[in-house]
């Protein structure tokens, strides 16, 4: 199983430096290049669990990369096209299904997986589902091996 | 007294307000002479409340306007109008004296309690009276003998064959040609379907609190749960597996998967959207299995599995994983130790459809079949404790909606062992 290393996680504090988080995408970009995994962002405003996710995704083959809003991770998405997007659903500001539907609008062949803990979420999918846009999505909590199967089955199919 | 059908179905204009005045006058005999003329029995009384003579119908609450003209006088006389009425109100309508003798009997009170009007004239109004309700009932009569005005009350009423029936009952004087008080005219009005409607919604609200409750807790606790969960694989990826935290570790991380499956399980409404897996059910079946071997293993209940299913489905995966663990921890819950649980997967075509059946056939000694029998019913009561029912009502929900079928059946083998099937079909789509 490949190893990414430690994760690229950008500090919530760094969140309004634009030309921070552009340079920590080439950054991860290139990095990303290097290896021969799937890279994957990972979307939570909570950031314990952002940045643990994306840990756990380093070490399970990955190349993970940290988000904690959907503005952050549609720039940094734009930059790293990545294979996977796992997002959180209920987010302020932008949530994840709009940014689940504009990253696929950019790069329709990155894998989709809504992860979410919130029963709003029904509602925003069903809202989603009949503009045409079907996602997978898994209930939190789930434990991490799971996810991962999850993500890898996805690739198989 | 001569009784005349009324069809008062082919009388429109004929309303419970003609019905009351005509009520009225009859039970003064002095301004209706032609009545005493009729009949040769003296009239002392009459049932005054007529209520719900339209069997099926919207109620008609009786009125008593003083205005009301009765249709077509020449066809009825208001005393064989009155009876008929009575005769044929879907109310349970009979009269006692004042010491709860009865002295008259009509048709859909033979029909509500089981006795015909000869076995119940002359009796008394207790045999249809509750024992521990004997002291109230004739005290009633007494108050109204009194000249006491008895408001309507909901109570239960006893069949002949020892049926409790909910009833709303009215009871009336019956005064003689003086104004005495000489009876009771008892109306008694069937309301088992609107108490158990009442229950039921009670029930539905209860059930309906209880799970926003639930959801708006688990879904407080996800995120952090969520974030525990990595926190602790983290912690043993990074510890020594021959050290003692390693195997805590592991250990914490079991449980915490077991209170994420509760929470998400009593959440209930789990519905995956998006792309379907293609999988061998069994294959989900034996993950679930596998997350409840523990538990299983410690109830003392023994599995056996025989997997024969030889084409994959396309299923959400998370779905049928929750239906599974509902039915397991169910089975946990409710079982006996020494009970057994046996899944057979198989291919199957039932209907002329074809897919995946998968049965689930327990034998449980000292289970009541009334467990099983109310199995998929939400918040069921059972053996002192509230199973995680609301799982399995949604687990049934979530199947039926992908187009699967579940069916529990049970049977006695013995008196002391319970035999059940739960069969899950799931058709290819």
């Amino acid at each position: 199983m490949l190893d990414c290393g430690a994760a690229l996680i950008i500090q919530a504090s760094e969140k309004s430096s634009e030309r921070f988080i552009a340079s920590q995408v080439r950054k991860a970009r290139a990095k990303a290049s290097g290896e021969d995994c799937p890279s994957i962002l990972v979307v939570d405003d909570e950031v314990k669990l952002a940045d643990t996710m994306t840990e756990i995704l380093n070490l399970s083959g990955f190349c993970a990369f940290t988000a904690y809003d959907g503005r952050m991770a549609l720039e940094i998405a734009e930059e790293l096209q990545p294979d996977y997007l796992l997002t959180d659903v209920v987010m302020p500001e932008m949530n994840g299904v709009d940014l689940a539907i504009a990253v696929r609008r950019q790069r329709p062949e990155t894998m989709i997986l809504l992860f979410s803990g919130q029963a709003g979420t029904i509602d925003l999918l069903e809202d989603a589902r009949a503009a045409g846009h079907s996602f997978d999505v898994l209930e939190k909590p789930m434990h991490p091996l799971r996810l991962i199967e999850h993500l890898k089955r996805m690739r198989l199919r | 007294m001569q009784i005349e059908r009324l069809e008062c179905e082919h009388n429109p204009g004929f309303t419970a307000r003609h019905v009351a005045h005509a009520t009225r006058r009859a039970a003064r005999p002095a301004s209706f002479p032609h009545l005493q003329e009729a009949s040769s029995e003296k009239i002392e009384g009459m049932a005054s409340v007529i209520a719900d003579f339209k069997r099926g119908g919207r109620k008609k609450e009786p009125q008593t306007g003083a205005d009301a003209v009765l249709p077509d006088k020449a066809r009825y006389s208001p005393a064989s109008l009155l009876a008929s009425i009575v005769e044929s109100s879907a109310d349970a309508i009979f009269s006692t004296d004042l010491s709860g003798k009865i002295t008259s009997w009509n048709e859909a009170a033979q029909q509500m309690f089981g006795y015909p009007a000869d076995r119940m004239v002359g009796q008394s109004l207790l045999r249809i009276v509750p024992t521990e309700q004997h002291t109230l009932a004739l005290h009633d009569l007494r108050r109204l003998e009194s000249g006491e005005k008895l408001e309507r009350f909901e109570t239960v009423r006893l069949t002949r064959d020892g049926q409790h029936v909910e009833v709303s009952v009215t009871i009336s004087p019956i005064k003689d040609g003086d104004g005495r008080i000489v009876g009771a005219a008892h109306l008694a009005h069937d309301i088992s379907e609107r108490k158990r409607m009442e229950r039921l919604l009670i029930r539905s609200e209860k059930l309906a609190a209880t799970g926003r409750m639930a959801a708006t807790v688990a879904h407080e606790i996800n995120n952090p749960l969520e974030s525990v969960l990595n926190f602790v694989y983290l912690a043993r990826r990074n510890s020594p597996p021959q050290e003692k935290a390693h195997s805590y570790l592991l250990s914490a991380e079991g449980e915490l998967d077991r209170v994420s499956q509760i929470i998400r399980r009593v959440l209930g409404y789990y519905s995956e959207t998006g792309r379907q897996d293609d999988v061998f059910l069994h294959e989900v079946l034996a993950e679930a299995l596998a997350v409840y071997q523990a538990q299983l293993h410690a109830s003392g209940i023994l599995v056996d599995c025989r997997y024969e299913d030889h084409r994959r489905i396309s299923i959400h995966w998370n779905e049928f994983a929750q239906v599974f663990s509902t039915i397991l921890a169910d089975s946990i819950q409710v079982l006996p130790r020494g009970a057994a649980l046996r899944f057979d997967v198989v291919d199957a075509r039932i209907a002329e459809q074809e897919g995946i059946q998968l049965a689930i056939r327990l034998r449980a000694p000292g289970l009541e079949r009334e467990v099983l029998d109310r199995a998929f019913a939400p918040l069921a009561a059972v053996q002192g404790g509230i199973t995680s029912s609301i799982g399995l009502s949604v687990a049934r929900e979530l199947l039926e909606k992908r187009g699967a079928q579940i069916q529990v059946s049970s049977s006695s083998s013995s008196s002391e062992v319970t035999d059940a099937q739960i069969c899950i079909f799931v058709p290819f789509a």
